[in-house]
């Protein structure tokens, strides 16, 4: 008599998706890692805040802008051209 | 009329400055002034390059909260531009030209409940030949105990282009829809990670209405044509970036961007600052460096030959639509004054870069090199 299979091939691929998810959401959630609000001390340090300097950002945007042709997902670069 | 344009934009300014005060003034005046954040910056900069073009860019902000939640913002930039560049010699004026660009920002956030924030700002802008207004809508939001920001804004301009002294009436609509959609993300206490994606339509006159084209014919002649370019372009540019802290006072930032569009046109960007910070910020110092690579437009060509009496549907000999490398970097300083009577944390950042650029396929043209440097103060109070 032939016995049954613990668990066919449906079931294993079921399991191997159910653990990829499993993998995916603790990677995304910084490996189940809680990051504390005085823990964040590091990472207020306007060195590690990309809006602690506007200006800059925006007249650099602007100057490339005006420069390179393929603006897009870096800031905004307001209206006008300035170029030529 | 440019004579008419140049004391209108003079007027403008004074108004504008007017206007600049007076936002302040209110954001000062209001009741929760004595325990609103707010901040105030300067930035002057000064761009030269060896094709004749020479920009000075000044910019005036402020931004307060002005009720519980509520913070207004106003800024003010002035782009006084000299040029004499090879191209805009040989196609608009024999002596280059000189013009003033101003630009607008309004700006209100409200801060709904904790880690959730709506966002308006208004961005007009004009000069001789292209007047812009701009809306841009945000929302953003924490999750997961305050680690994943998600951000999504909407940007829409109306623009109008046209020659300098040219009839009011001459000037050609551009209108462009965009959309920018953003997830922030806590790593660890030391790493942030983010991932940008904005797909951007611009529909209307993209030519620019300067610049020509020769074209050879058969015969051998040469005729010179207005520019034209398809009067639609989908651009989708995504980047991914990083900011990490090996210490308390060394910080790491990188960014990569991709981008596409239906012109034909690729590019990758690559950029890195390394900064070291003393006494937390009192003293911040800083280097950056970034590479750029652009591929050109399906119809950018060096030279364009016709066989028949009929032109090529699209022409251009812009240089930013040819395939072009460029690199840019250079040293920053910044360093606090403190506490200065009522401001807070006075601080002063200068900054010098150069930008080296080199085109392929453009005759008037093969390279360019710039320097910029900057100077700026900001406190908050």
């Amino acid at each position: 008599m032939e016995s049954e299979p613990v668990c066919s091939k449906s079931t294993y691929g079921g399991l191997l998706s159910v653990i990829a998810l499993c993998a995916c959401v603790s990677v995304f959630t910084a490996c189940g890692k809680k990051i504390k609000s005085w823990q964040r001390g590091t990472l207020a340090h306007p060195c590690m805040t990309e809006d602690s300097r506007p200006e800059e950002l925006f007249a650099k945007q602007h100057m490339l802008g005006a420069r390179e042709s393929t603006q897009g997902a870096s800031g905004e670069t307001g209206g006008g051209c300035g170029c030529n | 009329m440019r004579l008419q344009l140049a004391k209108g934009a003079r007027s403008l300014a004074v108004v504008l400055a007017v206007v600049l005060a007076v936002v302040l003034a209110i954001v000062l005046a209001l009741p929760s002034a004595a325990t609103a954040d707010g901040r105030a910056a300067t930035w002057l900069e000064v761009y030269d390059d060896d094709d004749g073009l020479n920009v000075i860019s000044s910019q005036v902000s402020v931004r307060g909260e002005a009720l519980d939640g509520v913070e207004l913002s106003a800024s003010h930039e002035v782009d006084v531009i000299s040029a004499a560049t090879a191209d805009v010699i040989s196609a608009a004026s024999p002596r280059g030209y000189e013009e003033n660009r101003h630009g607008l920002s309004f700006g209100a956030q409200w801060e709904i409940e904790e880690g959730t924030i709506l966002s308006a700002r208004f961005l007009p802008s004009w000069e001789v030949d292209y007047r812009s207004q701009a809306a841009v809508l945000g929302f953003s939001r924490e999750w997961v105990d305050r680690r994943l920001t998600t951000s999504i804004t909407g940007r829409l301009s109306l623009d109008e282009v046209g020659r300098s002294g040219s009839d009011e009436h001459a000037f050609k609509d551009v209108n462009t829809v965009a959309l920018g959609l953003r997830l922030g993300w806590i790593a660890s206490r030391y790493t942030l990670l983010q991932a940008n994606y904005e797909p951007q339509r611009s529909k209307g006159y993209l030519s620019d209405p300067y610049r020509f084209v020769d074209i050879l014919w058969a015969n051998g002649n040469a005729v010179s044509a207005d520019e034209v370019v398809p009067d639609k372009r989908i651009r989708h540019a995504m980047a991914v970036s990083v900011r990490h802290a090996f210490t308390e006072e060394w910080f790491l930032a990188g960014n990569y961007r991709f981008y596409f569009d239906s012109w034909g046109m690729t590019s990758h960007t690559g950029e890195v600052e390394l900064q070291h910070a003393t006494g937390w910020d009192d003293i911040v110092l800083g280097l950056s460096a970034r590479a750029y690579r652009q591929s050109a437009a399906d119809f950018q060509k060096s030279t364009y030959e016709t066989m028949t009496d009929t032109l090529p549907q699209y022409r251009t000999s812009d240089k930013m639509l040819a395939e072009s490398w460029s690199v840019l970097g250079g040293p920053r300083a910044e360093y606090s004054f403190g506490e200065l009577a009522f401001l807070k944390d006075l601080r002063l950042a200068m900054k010098f870069e150069v930008y080296k650029q080199r085109f392929k396929g453009i005759a008037t043209i093969k390279r360019r090199f710039a320097k910029t440097a900057a100077l700026g103060a900001s406190s908050e109070f």
